[in-house]
């Protein structure tokens, strides 16, 4: 019998809300989000997406993996349930803490070199970035953000001195900002753009990440919501080795190492450089929360209400 | 005091509504026991509106937002009206003017800021051109209907007074056309408002502080829930009190005097 297209539509519709309605009704398998963001920081996280080895780790779990633009969506995704475990910089996992989101920072995941390149013409150093021009960053909190906050506090006396001159700006928008004599001259960066932005005609690095910071430190952790560390500890425990192996894995294996530059959209030798530079580094060390969290107390970016 | 009370009426029915809309917040609170994270209590909501005013520049940002749509607006207002004399002088510029509207007015400002950005970068200037567009066409849209509403006969009286070319317009068919340029700019402000804070939640802080919708994004980045909150009561505040207390105002003072009824 020939239906009308509007009854297939309503009945194919009836049948995706039933399916659902059963699905979310027999839901024994526990389940498991995780949330990362975009760059080769994460590339741990990647493999394990890749290879799926947490999927194996893990049979009894439902595990789902997401990709959100910034930490701030992050932590709203894990405020409103919907994520358990999301991947960030230090700074938003100490402002969440700050807020009295229940959470915990469970693993790093990798120390990257960060910078302030500029290119602006006779700027030489932080204290002569006084002109009406703007410094983009991912946003106003990221770690970028602190560490650029950081510097100011030691070099000019104020922490928020450059604040009212910040721009949220995507990495890759960001340097194309700088390339077209836009208002934005200055930009924070991670990589690959921090590398790419030095080689553009005119580009200095005015303040590097681990020279702001004073040391070194993480630049991403994992954070996982304490409700979800409480009932699957285990499966914490878990994806923590797998990040072990996986990193591993990136440092032994070239084969692994061309399939995350192809998840980049990277060339494999531009890639290689960037794993082999100075200050790169996958680790599951935690390092730095105390000194940013003592710094973001004193200059009121934390209220310092939760510990 | 009759009068006094017909016009105090209203508004203290406004505020017996929040009042309730308030309780059912706090109501709902106790009720589920949510997280203030998701839910914060009103009155921490109203200490993070005092301490934005007081201690800091929640004051100089609506200023700022208010500034920078004050001026859009009148420029938008003057290029509304060279439109519509264009339009009224050639038929010529009146297909092209019209055509440049049917595409142009439908297109929302969120949807030009990727232009906007590459054009105009992300500073002032952007923002300024972002509400120019949005405040434009509806002033010249409905400008345009006030002079084509307006009676012959006024134009033919105007004519035996010796009136013509500029002097016509200025003297007859400007006050004629008040009371649309007035609806025009409700619209507009209505859209710029929109523009305004969905713009600076893009481009980030103007001039040193930013305006209102960057208030919104810091509130949100250092997830400081009762101060976004209390951006959003302050949005709708300065919503209420630019629509029912400017333009209802305004309406009836210009229909009263220059009215066609």
């Amino acid at each position: 019998m020939i239906r009308s297209p509007r009854a297939v539509m309503i009945s194919v519709l009836c049948a995706l809300v039933l399916q659902g309605l059963s699905a979310s009704g027999e839901r024994e398998q526990p389940r498991l989000r995780i949330a990362e963001q975009y760059g080769i920081a994460y590339a741990p996280v990647t493999v394990l997406r890749q290879e799926q080895t947490l999927e194996e780790a893990l049979p009894g779990y439902d595990i789902g993996w997401i990709r959100l633009a910034n930490a701030a969506a992050i932590r709203e995704a894990m405020l409103a349930g919907r994520v358990d475990i999301g991947f960030m910089g230090v700074p938003p996992y100490l402002i969440g803490r700050d807020r009295g989101m229940a959470w915990h920072a469970f693993t790093g995941l990798a120390e990257t070199p960060l910078g302030l390149v500029t290119v602006e013409p006779g700027v030489a150093s932080l204290k002569d970035l006084v002109g009406p021009y703007r410094i983009a960053l991912p946003q106003p909190g990221s770690i970028q953000h602190i560490l650029l906050a950081m510097a100011a506090e030691r070099d000019l006396g104020d922490a928020t001195v450059f604040d009212g001159r910040l721009v949220t700006m995507a990495h890759p928008d960001a340097m194309q900002a700088l390339t077209t004599g836009s208002e934005v001259r200055s930009h924070f960066a991670s990589q690959p753009y921090l590398s790419r932005e030095l080689d553009l005609p005119g580009a200095r690095l005015l303040l590097s990440g681990s020279d702001a910071f004073g040391g070194r430190f993480s630049f991403i952790i994992g954070v996982v919501s304490e409700d979800f560390l409480e009932r699957h500890g285990g499966a914490v425990a878990v994806l923590t080795a797998r990040i072990e192996e996986a990193i591993e894995r990136i440092a032994g294996n070239r084969d692994v190492r061309v399939r995350l530059a192809q998840a980049y959209a990277l060339e494999i030798d531009e890639f290689e450089e960037l794993l082999a530079m100075p200050g790169m580094r996958y680790d599951t060390t935690i390092r730095g929360v105390d000194r940013f969290r003592e710094f973001m107390v004193r200059a009121g970016y934390l209220t310092g209400d939760a510990r | 005091m009759s009068h006094r009370g017909a016009v105090h009426r209203p508004i203290l029915v406004r505020l017996a509504w929040v009042a309730v809309f308030v309780s059912l917040w706090e109501f709902l609170r106790w009720a589920t026991s949510i997280s203030p994270l998701l839910l914060p209590a009103v009155p921490s909501i109203l200490g993070a509106l005092a301490t934005a005013f007081i201690e800091g520049d929640l004051l100089r940002q609506l200023a700022l937002s208010f500034g920078v749509i004050a001026a859009a607006t009148a420029v938008a207002l003057v290029l509304a009206l060279v439109l519509v004399l264009a339009s009224a002088l050639s038929p010529l510029a009146a297909s092209g003017i019209d055509t440049l509207n049917a595409l142009l007015h439908p297109l929302p400002a969120i949807a030009v800021l990727p232009v906007v950005i590459v054009w105009f970068g992300t500073g002032t200037p952007a923002v300024f051109v972002v509400i120019v567009h949005s405040v434009l066409w509806p002033l010249f849209t409905n400008i345009r209907a006030g002079y084509r509403s307006l009676p012959r006969t006024y134009l033919l009286v105007g004519r035996n007074l010796g009136l013509r070319g500029i002097r016509l317009f200025t003297r007859v068919i400007v006050p004629a056309a008040l009371p649309h340029v007035v609806s025009g700019l409700r619209v507009a402000w209505a859209r710029a408002w929109r523009a305004l804070i969905s713009a600076e939640m893009v481009f980030g802080a103007m001039a040193g502080v930013g305006g209102i919708g960057w208030f919104l994004f810091t509130q949100r980045v250092f997830m400081n829930g009762p101060g976004l909150f209390a951006g959003i009561a302050v949005v709708m505040v300065v919503g209420v009190v630019v629509e029912e207390g400017l333009f209802s105002v305004l309406d009836r003072r210009i229909a009263v005097r220059w009215g066609e009824t």
